[in-house]
């Protein structure tokens, strides 16, 4: 989201930003950006997946932990949403190894060592100005988010944007941007 | 309320077996050469998982006690409600069913839940408190070597690698030091990881 609002580029419903570009990212766009997200997304919920279930879990052993945790049925519900290219429920180690040890600016859509390079360099911009950009300064908006992600019924991914916005990556994980 | 208890003996165990030399497999990728005389079957391979076998089991007993001691350690319908309701009760209720016939077995009373969890530090196996005194006199040598490994130890590592086990909800997995990684199962729903850390 960082990157976005630097460069400027829109990808909707995140089109409330300035676009007078900061910095030159020119293979940014808004459908590669967002398969981004995507990929990250998922990379997150694989991780969350295995803080609970361990890789390959039986069918009734999955079940019975759905029907009994709301976080875990969440997580995997989100998982199933995603597109027919991505892994499903359950998982095998091969898949939950593959995702831990692929690092975030590695899932770039059609990534070359060129985007890698440039996104690595920009990844050092941003962590200088990254305790700017994610202080809370806006508490009742942050606990609002707080709220909704504690009913359980969507996945959202917090990001800081001048106006409340939400992009859905798949019918059950969102991004969730906000001005908090 | 606290529901995951980790007792140092399951720590001593593995350093017991290391420090003597002795394999059980998959934990025998260690040294051979001993550097502590146990004379004693106790570190055979039955015999030491059976050790750690029930140091889990104390573990799981603690936490069941957390939760449902005193009033409700019988109450079954009850128990199994919270089961429904919470996924960590569920899995140490799965994980003192899946133990063999020779341990308690739901129901409980409240004198089998006092006399398994007014353990010695040991938890030694039946037919080896003769053997309290020998390795009580080691415990001391355990605790200094064993806190110098922690305080050597990646932290943020280890915290992960005990967070990530703690956190599991189908099996317990119960996590100690070892030269390598390896698996050793004790029940259908208990597996002993060795990790290096």
């Amino acid at each position: 989201m960082w990157l976005l609002n630097k460069t400027g580029v829109y990808a909707s419903p995140f089109n409330q930003h300035s676009t007078t570009p900061e910095l030159v990212a020119e293979f940014i766009d808004a459908d590669t950006w967002i398969g981004w997200c995507r990929n990250m997304a998922f990379k997150v919920l694989m991780h969350e997946y295995q803080e609970f279930l361990p890789p390959s879990v039986k069918e009734v052993d999955l079940q019975r932990v759905i029907s009994i945790s709301s976080d875990v049925r969440l997580i995997v519900e989100a998982i199933q949403s995603f597109p027919d290219e991505f892994p499903k429920v359950p998982l095998n180690e091969e898949t939950l190894c593959k995702w831990e040890d692929t690092p975030e600016l590695d899932l770039y859509p059609s990534s070359d060592q060129y985007i890698c390079d440039q996104l690595r360099q920009l990844w050092n911009l941003y962590q200088t100005d990254e305790s700017r950009y994610t202080r809370i300064i806006n508490r009742p908006l942050f606990n609002k988010f707080r709220e909704l992600m504690a009913q359980n019924q969507h996945y959202y991914f917090l990001v800081r944007y001048p106006t409340q916005a939400t992009l859905a990556l798949t019918p059950l994980v969102s991004i969730y941007g906000e001005n908090y | 309320m606290q529901l995951t208890f980790a007792l140092p003996a399951i720590d001593f165990a593995m350093w017991l077996l290391v420090k003597s030399g002795r394999h059980v497999p998959p934990f025998d990728q260690h040294d051979p050469t001993p550097q502590i005389d146990i004379d004693s079957d106790l570190l055979d391979p039955e015999n030491w998982t059976e050790w750690c076998r029930k140091i889990i089991f104390i573990e799981t007993l603690m936490s069941f006690k957390s939760v449902f001691y005193p009033y409700h350690v019988s109450n079954m319908e009850l128990i199994a409600k919270s089961a429904q309701n919470d996924a960590k009760v569920d899995l140490f209720i799965r994980i003192l069913d899946s133990y063999p016939e020779h341990y308690p077995h739901q129901p409980f009373d409240i004198e089998t839940i006092d006399d398994w969890t007014n353990f010695d530090s040991l938890n030694l196996p039946d037919g080896y408190y003769h053997l309290n005194q020998h390795l009580g006199a080691l415990w001391s040598r355990f605790e200094s070597e064993h806190r110098v490994l922690m305080q050597n130890r990646d932290g943020e590592r280890a915290w992960k690698i005990h967070h990530w086990y703690s956190s599991q909800l189908v099996y317990c997995h119960r996590v100690v030091p070892y030269v390598t990684r390896v698996k050793l199962e004790l029940t259908p729903y208990v597996f002993m990881h060795g990790e290096v850390y």
